[in-house]
């Protein structure tokens, strides 16, 4: 018999969850949103079938909910940038390089919009939460060699979106 | 060209990447994501809330599962016994010597997991009961007090209304009041004037029949002045021839 003690899963993982959904969608209110259902679903899934590892779960969870609330935001055209809430860090203190860096995430996000969304996930999976190759496939439930094709065509995308968008930065302003 | 490409990449990943590193949950997200789990937990059938590992077979067997896979292991040791004592003993062997020699040794066995199965399940269920009893409480604790909130805000209204109420009377009174004095102080000013006015006519009607009569006096004595006047003349001027006026011409 497997009890799931939610309250000690939540406190434990919830701020995995959290950095996983707001690193994605980059405002407190969408990732609070993600970070509900998130557990929700856990919650779901877990009375179907056994949970052999509840963080890698919670993790696939958000990062698919993430990825699908951020694709629907860039669809419905209502993601602006000074929706975003981050908070100005400390450590950056030049203002100039702290728009630049803000402007390059969310340049990311929007072209990880664009994904695929079995390419965004294998890629946020890897770089955002760190997995190996792997736990990629064995969370995307794919051979291992598959998850280093969807990798690879994720990142030459992802260049050629981010390189596009600079060019077009170069040329409005010189 | 490319190097410059990934440094693009590279650098975006690591500005997400810290972007949400230090980010920590807000407790209220927390505490709503609770709730709600608790919410789906109160919801849901109370023998779906834990899980037990899916065996093969059908859905009724499944059900059964926890509680006769006991039976179950039972049934298999006392068939494992069975077959030993089957094949060791040279004789037909007594079954009911055979369970009776069992029963305790399996009962030894088996007290201990049952009961520790118990305790666990009388834990879970009170602590679920304790999460939907503080949910519950809490709703209705926010109700009442929202109730009262709203009960003390009628009653607030109230009381001032029929306070403002009360202050505006006295004010429109007051007012009337003060109008009803301004307005005799003018009337008595009014008829003040009047008097006055008419005792003045009265003075200027007598001192202008005086000045008249004075006038008419003094006309008569000067038309008797000028007659007495001409006579003077008169009685000279044939007393005294003129002279002058031919020496003049």
């Amino acid at each position: 018999m497997q009890v799931y003690d939610w309250q000690a899963i939540v406190t434990e993982h919830g701020p995995a969850v959290w950095q996983t959904a707001y690193r994605l969608l980059g405002n407190h209110s969408d990732a609070a949103d993600c970070f509900q259902e998130t557990f929700l679903a856990a919650f779901e899934f877990s009375r179907r079938q056994p949970v052999r590892h509840i963080p890698g779960l919670l993790v696939r969870f958000a990062t698919r909910r993430a990825i699908d609330r951020l694709r629907q935001r860039t669809r419905q055209e209502q993601y602006r940038q000074c929706g975003s809430d981050a908070a100005c860090s400390a450590s950056a203190c030049d203002p100039a390089s702290e728009a630049q860096t803000r402007e390059l995430s969310h340049q990311l996000r929007r072209a990880l919009a664009e994904l695929p969304p079995r390419e965004a996930k294998a890629f946020c999976l890897r770089y955002f939460s760190e997995l190996s190759y792997r736990d990629v496939a064995r969370e995307l439930n794919i051979g291992t060699s598959a998850a280093g094709v969807l990798l690879h065509r994720a990142k030459v995308r992802l260049r050629e979106i981010l390189n596009a968008e600079e060019l077009e930065t170069n040329e409005v302003s010189p | 060209m490319k190097k410059q490409k990934k440094d693009i990449l590279g650098r975006a990943i690591d500005e997400l990447k810290e972007q949400g590193r230090s980010a920590e949950p807000p407790q209220e997200v927390v505490n709503e994501t609770l709730t709600r789990l608790a919410q789906a937990q109160a919801t849901c059938d109370p023998a779906d809330r834990r899980y037990t590992k899916p065996v093969s077979g059908s859905k009724i067997s499944q059900r059964l599962w926890p509680t006769g896979r006991w039976a179950v292991a039972a049934a298999v040791l006392l068939t494992a016994g069975y077959a030993v004592g089957r094949i060791s003993a040279p004789a037909e062997p007594d079954i009911d010597q055979l369970r009776a020699a069992l029963l305790p040794s399996l009962a030894a066995s088996l007290e201990p997991a049952i009961r520790q199965r118990v305790l666990e399940e009388t834990r879970q269920d009170y602590q679920q009961a304790m999460v939907a009893g503080y949910i519950r409480m809490k709703d209705e604790l926010t109700e009442q007090y929202r109730a009262d909130l709203n009960r003390f805000a009628v009653q607030t209204f109230a009381a001032s209304n029929t306070a403002t109420n009360e202050l505006l009377g006295q004010l429109v009174q007051a007012v009337q009041l003060s109008h009803r004095q301004d307005r005799e102080r003018v009337a008595a000013a009014l008829a003040q004037l009047e008097a006055s006015r008419r005792e003045d006519t009265a003075e200027f009607r007598t001192a202008l029949a005086a000045l008249a009569a004075q006038t008419e006096s003094e006309i008569q004595h000067t038309k008797e002045e000028i007659v007495y006047l001409l006579a003077n003349v008169q009685t000279d001027a044939s007393v005294h021839p003129p002279e002058e006026s031919s020496e003049i011409n």
